[in-house]
């Protein structure tokens, strides 16, 4: 007699990853008594019939055991099949991943191309201006002639920029400012008293191929440097560098400042507009909207060969502070920075002496500078009110002869320069106007400046008084449409009256 | 990782979602070391005010291109500028720090999958378990009127 007392069959997910089965198998064969029906029975083999039933039980059994091979056989199939399977399915898993990354990759660096800005890659961009200008003079103005006479188109400034991230950590930034100079520059005047002659630079050569008359102008790096940044609050520069002071000098493009003509001080850089060197910066964040930046720079400071060489042993140094709080529609920020600078140069003599050339270094100028600087932005909703002060002392160890700026000629009576002071002050009033038209939203600023310039207290010609008011038209982000008039007060330069300045300026990032 | 792998295949794109006012969720990369994050600071994020994460790693925010409906909802509640404000903001900062603009994608949760230390933004129905981290919910415009 025997009974299957259970089969069973487990399927463990729907994959099929694991199957079991177990046969629990009772024969009663031979056994001397069995519980059947809660009833026992006594087998009995005295007859024939026993012995045939005994038979066809054997090969019931025999039967059985080739069946349950048969089965174990379809199981080991079935398992090998799913551990198979399983592996293919792996497989497809990974395969999948890995076209998805790369393809995943290749988007990534295609949109980067096609849409906007993506940091790893080289970036080329840049601004020009186009000028048209006029010097409202009166013709009794004795020094008439320094101004350009008539209505005059100019191309300003031409910037490009290469910017690049090599690393989460490592970029770069060049920016090269192109000029038709020094094409035009006028070098020096006839006069008569001084020996000098009328000269202006002429820059045009012929092309040997073309035979093309082509004046030639010049590249100006206006800076370029590799940073580093592992941390927001510790960033290294090292190159030539925009000195982060104020607020022009770090704006510094046409397409974002606001009026068409820079400071006074600007332009005869009563602090280095820029340096060549190290600076080390960056950010502390008090709260979300407020933060405090840091500059500390370290460079030759100012020199006729500063980005080259230090022609003393000093290097200069500078300490940027700058506080920020960024409201919802109040900002204010409000900084400073120090600097402190010796200013050498030189001349080489070449010498015969007893038949042994000998070169000797005479230093003819040397001077040294501490200035300090300060400047405020607010803006409270469309208005901006900036302003910005600048005071420093130069002390001469070395005095060369005292020179008029702009015309640089030796003052008539051969003055040297004197330790003098140097201060500036300018604040400009701005209110943004915005509006839509065809679609777009445009922007018309009205603005009013002044400035006060005090060049060098020692000799009180050189101060420069600029009133002026505008109007500025942005119909795209990238376009800036300026006008500009303003009046010139040079009140203590008897050569020069007052005189109006006329600007019209067209702004263009790239 | 099968359902993962799933997900990702059919990742809807931002323009696919249901009508009306959403969320907005801040999705970001599970390299940040983060649990959650302020509207302040993702602007600062946003804006490249502040670079990195705590602990030094790169923060990249993802945008949606211009065009996307959410971009621009998002420039007005997070930036709080118009697309041409934010526009002329780039091109300043471009002059003034050489500092550029967040890269755009037509698929955010993606390159958020894929970019270490990215950020992004994306409606609630575009959300996929297991993709990214939330990190702040914006209710919809909605939402914030009733509270």
């Amino acid at each position: 007699m025997r009974r299957l007392r259970a089969i069973r069959v487990d399927f463990v997910g729907s994959a099929a990853l694991s199957v079991s089965v177990s046969f629990v198998l009772t024969f009663a064969v031979p056994i001397s008594s069995q519980e059947v029906s809660g009833k026992t029975v006594k087998p009995d083999f005295s007859s024939e019939e026993d012995a045939n039933g005994q038979e066809e039980r054997r090969t019931d059994l025999e039967e059985l055991q080739i069946r349950l091979e048969r089965a174990e056989q379809k199981l080991v199939e079935a398992d090998t099949r799913s551990r198979q399977k399983e592996e293919e399915l792996q497989t497809q898993i990974d395969d999948l991943v890995t076209k998805m990354e790369a393809e995943e990759l290749e988007e990534l660096l295609e949109q980067s191309m096609v849409e906007d800005d993506q940091d790893r890659l080289l970036q080329i961009y840049g601004f020009f201006d186009v000028n048209l200008y006029y010097y409202q003079i009166d013709d009794d103005t004795p020094a008439n002639s320094l101004f350009p006479e008539y209505l005059s188109f100019a191309l300003g400034r031409l910037h490009l920029y290469l910017r690049s991230q090599m690393t989460e950590t490592l970029s770069t930034l060049a920016e090269f400012r192109y000029t038709a100079l020094p094409h035009g520059h006028e070098e020096s005047y006839n006069f008569e008293l001084l020996g000098t002659e009328y000269q202006r630079e002429n820059t045009t050569v012929l092309d040997p191929f073309t035979a093309e008359e082509y004046p030639l102008g010049g590249l100006g790096i206006e800076r370029a440097h590799l940073t580093y940044s592992p941390r927001d609050w510790f960033n290294v520069i090292a190159g030539k560098y925009l000195t982060p002071f104020g607020i022009w000098n770090v704006d510094h493009g046409s397409p974002v400042l606001i009026p068409v003509r820079p400071p006074y001080f600007m332009n005869r850089h009563l602090v280095p507009l820029s340096q060549t060197g190290i600076q080390i910066f960056g950010r502390f964040f008090l709260n979300q909207k407020t933060f405090v930046d840091y500059a500390i720079t370290l460079s030759n400071g100012r020199g006729s060969t500063e980005t080259l060489y230090d022609l003393d042993a000093n290097k200069a140094v500078g300490l940027r502070l700058r506080g920020v709080y960024e409201g919802d529609d109040f900002n204010l920020s409000t900084g400073g920075y120090l600097y402190y600078g010796d200013t050498t140069d030189i001349v080489k003599n070449i010498t015969l002496e007893n038949n042994r050339i000998t070169m000797v270094t005479d230093v003819v100028e040397n001077y040294t500078e501490f200035n300090g600087t300060l400047d405020i932005l607010l803006e409270i909703f469309n208005l901006r009110i900036q302003a910005e002060y600048l005071r420093g002392i130069v002390r001469y160890d070395e005095r060369p002869p005292k020179l008029y700026p702009v015309l640089n000629i030796p003052t008539i009576n051969g003055e040297l320069q004197s330790d003098h002071i140097k201060w500036a002050i300018y604040g400009l009033v701005a209110y943004d106007f915005l509006f839509q038209m065809w679609e777009a939203e445009m922007r018309i600023t009205p603005f009013a400046m002044y400035e006060y310039c005090v060049f060098d207290d020692s000799k009180p010609d050189y101060i420069t008084a600029f009133y002026r008011g505008g109007l500025n038209f942005s119909p795209a982000p990238y376009l800036s449409i300026k006008y500009e008039s303003g009046l010139i007060q040079v009140p203590k330069f008897d050569i020069i009256d007052d005189l109006w300045l006329h600007s019209f300026q067209l702004a263009v990032s790239f | 990782m099968l359902s993962v792998l799933g997900m990702l295949i059919v990742l809807p794109s931002s323009t696919a979602h249901a009508e009306g006012p959403q969320d907005i969720l801040i999705i970001a990369n599970n390299s940040i070391p983060l649990k959650s994050i302020s509207v302040g600071e993702l602007r600062n994020i946003f804006l490249k005010k502040r670079t990195k994460w705590n602990g030094g790693l790169n923060a990249v925010p993802i945008h949606h291109p211009r065009s996307a409906k959410l971009r621009q909802e998002f420039n007005r509640i997070v930036l709080k500028m118009s697309l041409q404000e934010e526009k002329k903001y780039w091109e300043n900062q471009k002059i003034k720090k050489g500092i550029t603009p967040p890269p755009a994608f037509g698929k955010p949760l993606r390159a958020v999958f894929g970019l270490k230390g990215s950020v992004g933004y994306i409606y609630r129905s575009d959300y996929l378990e297991g993709v990214s981290k939330i990190i702040l919910v914006i209710p919809s415009d909605k939402q914030l009127e009733k509270k």
